[in-house]
């Protein structure tokens, strides 16, 4: 039978350790609703888990510097329940919301959707959108890397094998701003998305757009940050031309795969329809954070 | 027999199991306590074709815990392979090096732990001579032929439906196709066997308990007699555990070469290719009619998937061909041969693909004469079977559309495809009609009663879900005047009275009227003895006119007296019966065929009476976004006439179970395959899509009053599979109804519709 050790270290300095100790088979674990279905299942054969729950931290929201801070562990329903962030970034809640049941969201965490690296992660596009930085951890201190720069490929991270995200930081918000993540499945619930759309949008006084940042989900490998579907609205008050330039940049940027939850064409196009949608409901949250 | 469906019978009756269920108390097969078992894990074959050419074990039998590796090398000549459903040839596992499909048991890995067991079969190494599999349709290699026709197997045909069809003033002539489905019952598919010297004692969820004895006795070469079958409690089977499939006589071997007991769960995804599944179909419909919407000319053809040996098919045109009356008939069925498992029974296996090309047509023809769908469904209407000419025992087919349509508000339908909007949904309706034939079979069982006025009820039936051990109970307290929580029902175990294999819907029929007929035993002799007795108030008095009620034997409007002491009279202490029942319409060797583990069932077609049928009438509301395309079915009106319902409360889950998995195979579901290896892509429950909560809907189920006598004593059509029929025309029906797009090919797809 292989050998399979569990570690829980207590300070983020004895995790890098047990990870360099792995030497490219060790795993950390947050929540685990990924990493033990892959376990179970064969598809990874670790020597080592490295159990991240206990570290200061790990485990928490806290304000910092205007912004949030989330531990990589905390849970889908920590963030739900979390008013404040509910307040300043709906759409990250939304997105990470959206993952697997309420017995799943008791356990899975952002720093695990997003080290996961599949290209349909809810939580994704929302956290690219909202400029999302993470801490990463390493035998050489730590170092932060934007959220659109950890996924690489599906199933694939940035991350060397000693490194993890200790945790995720979402940045001030200043008044009227908004943010919105939707996603496309064939059934109601509980399902992987055909394509995701998130946005993130700040408006001046008059309502014209002065920042916005779009991110589409299971359109390419990765989930991509469209710099031209953001500029695309800004300058805007999002009436129907800016709304087809949204439109036309996301179809643009989107390179999917046709499998069986959609085909190319049916991706590309609902990557329109959604960062539309998304588009407008940002927007709409942003008027009402005046 | 006595006719009263009054009192206890429609009383919605809570399940006598249901605190054992949701407690845990319910014992399924895995569950069974046994002494120090063994473990097995199934390794299956990762090659669709070809065979077996050797293989390297040193690594698995290395593995702590590993006790024995079973392979064609070392047991392939100690089993048979099992029978096969409808008979004929099937795929076979360890009797020889041959590889007949994808995911084929090759060999078992038995250990003293499960984990032990799952490793060793991950290490052991298989080398193959592959040949390239054929998949499916229009793979090369695949092979087509007509199906085996015979007196109980026949295409329906009448007339002369192609020069009909030429010659019709509206025609429509169209192809339709529906996938592959696997029944994913949540229970997995489990085995434990255990040797006491001779004795062999298999525990597995079963829809066959006297059909898997028999079944394995013969495989293994044993008297049936030392052969016992227990399956308390099914977590859901829909026809996957009707037959007996190749893993059983290979535990019960394992289980005797090592003189101890083993147990095997399988995974999930080895249940997709270790058992059987609704095969991929695809379908010619060809309609003929007058301008007033009279059909003049049927034509339906159908095309199955099977594996390379086995003729299995479902050939629903049987059913089909008698939904509306039709002076010219025609079909024909073929199967067509890949590298395949063999497909087998899955929830009312001929007509759910069947009836989706037919009422998918009739709402194409209905738009083509410019005619509402449920009024063109009255004209076709008919109480004569088309095909052979005989009465339908009953069929009230156009109340349930009338009391459905009544409910669902059809009258405020805008018959203009597209026209019905509600912001950006568009909004259609559809409708279909559901059917499934009323067929019962063969049983027997024993019934003991005490001066208590206790009941104990022992029958080999089977508890699939439906509410098998309630129906029993509810039988029995209504056939003794007895109460129904002072009955005990005993099923899932062949030492107990045979009873034919619970599918098609037979069971609430089969095992209510045999249990009827114990009853009626007790009460013949409680009634002669008191009609005898001078110093009861009976005496005298016609045997034959004295009830069970009430806890007492009554003269109806006359004299009583309490069955304590009318049992007295024929029993120091208790009176046990055993009771036989062969339904009309049955050949004279049911009853002995029974006791060897045949399933013989008297069906809705093949009667010299009567056709005897279940229907129903699905009415579907469908929304479809104007961007983005994607399907909901917000809400579903579906209204069924099956006779007598012995429970209303299962009764009704039933047919709404039914509807749900209707708008399933509708809109989510169908086993995916590679069609280059030949193997199952999307085996697991997150890519196998079926509908979670949020996507069942409002659905109302609507029970029509039908008293049919002439289908049974007790007037029982059975009902657990008329549900699903036709749900999946009337969703595709209501889609095109919202947006003007005919999809003919199932699952219906949101990209389709761009």
């Amino acid at each position: 039978m292989p050998q399979l050790d569990y570690l829980s270290p207590s300070t983020a300095d004895e995790a890098v350790r047990a990870l360099v100790a792995g030497g490219g088979s060790a795993k950390v674990l947050s929540g685990g609703t990924d990493l033990l279905v892959q376990l179970r299942s064969g598809r990874i054969k670790p020597s080592v888990i490295v159990d991240l729950k206990r570290i200061p931290g790990a485990i928490g929201i806290r304000s910092e510097a205007g912004g949030f801070v989330i531990g990589a562990a905390t849970s889908g329903m920590d963030i739900s329940e979390h008013t404040a962030l509910g307040r300043a970034w709906p759409g990250v809640v939304e997105g990470m919301n959206l993952i697997g049941s309420t017995q799943v969201q008791g356990r899975a965490s952002l720093a695990g959707n997003l080290c996961n690296a599949s290209p349909a992660a809810d939580s994704v596009p929302a956290l690219i959108a909202a400029g999302a930085v993470c801490v990463v951890v390493g035998p050489n201190g730590q170092r932060e890397v934007a959220a659109e720069d950890i996924a690489v490929g599906p199933g694939k991270t940035s991350l060397a094998s000693d490194e993890f995200v200790l945790e995720i930081k979402l940045p001030a918000r200043p008044a009227r701003s908004g943010d919105a993540y939707l996603r496309q499945i064939p059934r109601t619930e509980m399902d992987i998305a055909v394509v995701g759309a998130g946005v993130s949008l700040s408006l001046d006084a008059a309502g014209v757009i002065t920042a916005a940042r779009v991110s589409l989900g299971a359109v390419a490998p990765t989930a991509l940050l469209i710099a031209e579907a953001g500029a695309a609205i800004v300058g805007t008050k999002l009436d129907e031309p800016a709304l087809a330039a949204l439109d036309a940049a996301a179809q643009a940027a989107a390179k999917p795969i046709s499998d069986k939850r959609g085909t190319v064409d049916y991706r590309i196009k609902i990557a329109g329809v959604l960062a539309r949608r998304a588009a407008k409901i940002a927007y709409d949250r942003a008027e009402a954070n005046a | 027999m006595p006719r009263d469906t009054a009192d206890l019978f429609g009383k919605p009756t809570p399940r006598i199991d249901g605190v054992a269920k949701v407690t845990g108390a319910a014992r399924y097969a895995s569950d069974e306590p046994v002494a120090n078992p063994a473990f097995a894990y199934l390794v299956t074959s990762s090659i669709a074709r070809g065979r077996v050419s050797g293989f390297r074990l040193a690594a698995a039998q290395a593995v702590p815990g590993v006790l024995d590796i079973l392979t064609h090398e070392n047991v392939g000549a100690l089993a048979k392979p099992p029978a096969q459903m409808g008979g004929g040839p099937t795929t076979t596992t360890l009797e020889s090096d041959r590889i007949w499909h994808d995911g084929q048991i090759i060999a078992v890995v038995v250990a003293d732990t499960f984990e032990a067991a799952r490793e060793a079969a991950n290490r052991v190494e298989v080398d193959y001579v592959a040949e390239p599999p054929s998949a499916t349709f229009d793979s090369p290699g695949a092979e087509m032929e007509p199906r085996k026709t015979g007196p109980d197997k026949q295409n329906p045909t009448k007339g002369d439906a192609a020069a009909a069809l030429a010659a019709a003033d509206v025609k429509i002539d169209q192809r339709y196709s529906t996938p592959t489905q696997h029944h994913n019952p949540l229970e997995l598919f489990t085995t434990t066997c255990a040797w006491d010297g001779p004795r062999l004692t298999i525990y597995e969820g079963s829809q066959s308990m006297w059909g898997l004895k028999n079944n394995v006795a013969k495989q293994l070469g044993m008297d049936p007699a030392m052969v016992r079958t227990i399956s308390r409690y099914v977590g859901g089977a829909f026809g996957s555990r009707g037959g007996t499939t190749s893993r059983t006589a290979w535990i019960a071997v394992a289980a005797r070469r090592l003189g101890r007991p083993v147990k095997l769960v399988a995974t999930r995804d080895q249940g997709f290719t270790i058992a059987t599944y609704r095969a991929e179909t695809r379908q010619r419909l060809a309609l003929g009619a007058t301008r007033d919407g009279r059909l003049t000319a049927f034509i339906h053809e159908g095309f199955e998937v099977t594996s390379r040996p086995s003729g299995y098919n479902v050939a629903g045109v049987e059913s089909t061909a008698r939904m509306y009356a039709c002076p010219n008939i025609a079909t024909a069925v073929s199967v067509v041969h890949a590298d395949r498992n063999t497909p087998g029974f899955m929830r009312a296996p001929p007509e759910t693909p069947y009836m989706f090309a037919l009422e998918s047509g009739m709402d194409e023809l209905a738009y083509a004469l410019h005619m509402d769908p449920i009024e063109l469904r009255r004209i076709n209407d008919t109480q004569t079977d088309p095909v052979s000419g005989k009465p339908f025992s009953s069929r009230s087919l156009m109340a349930c559309f009338d009391q459905a349509a009544e409910r669902f508000g059809w009258r405020g339908r805008n018959p203009q495809p597209g026209s019905m909007r509600d912001g950006d949904w568009l909004v259609g309706w559809g409708c279909a009609t559901a059917t499934y034939p009323s067929n019962i079979g063969p049983a027997a069982a024993r019934l003991s009663v005490t001066p208590e006025g206790r009941a104990t009820i022992q029958l080999a039936g089977h508890e699939i879900g439906t509410g098998a051990y309630t129906v029993v109970a509810i039988t029995a307290a209504h056939s003794l005047g007895l109460n129904v929580e002072d009955m005990t029902v005993k099923l899932g175990d062949s030492d107990l009275p045979p009873v034919t294999t619970a599918g098609g819907s037979n069971n609430a029929a089969t095992t209510a009227h045999v249990v009827h007929k114990a009853c009626e035993e007790v009460r013949a002799r409680l009634a002669a003895a008191a009609v005898a007795d001078p110093k009861s108030p009976l005496h005298g008095a016609d045997p034959a006119a004295l009830a069970l009620s009430d806890g007492k034997l009554i003269l109806p409007n006359g004299p009583g007296e309490p069955f304590k002491v009318a049992l007295a009279r024929v029993a120091g202490g208790v009176l046990e019966v055993h009771a036989e029942n062969a339904p009309k319409g049955l050949k004279p060797d049911a009853l002995a065929g029974l006791y060897k583990g045949q399933s013989a069932m008297s069906r809705g077609v093949g009667r010299e009476d009567y056709t005897t049928f279940a229907f129903g009438a699905h009415l579907v509301e469908a929304r479809v976004h104007v961007r983005t395309r994607e399907i909901r079915i917000p809400r579903v009106v579906s209204a069924f006439a099956a006779g007598t319902i012995v429970n209303p409360l299962t009764a009704y889950s039933q047919f709404m179970g039914g509807a749900i998995w209707g708008l399933s195979a509708a809109l989510l579901e169908g086993t995916q395959i590679d069609p280059k290896t030949a193997r199952y892509i999307n085996d697991n429950l997150a890519d196998y899509l079926v509908p979670v909560n949020a996507d069942a809907p409002d659905i109302q189920i609507v029970v029509v009053a039908e008293d049919d006598d002439k289908v049974n004593p007790l007037g029982i059509k059975g009902i657990g599979e008329i549900g699903i029929v036709g749900m999946n025309a009337a969703v595709a029906n209501a889609v095109f109804h919202a947006t003007g797009k005919r999809v003919r090919d199932l699952p219906i797809r949101s990209e389709v519709l761009l």
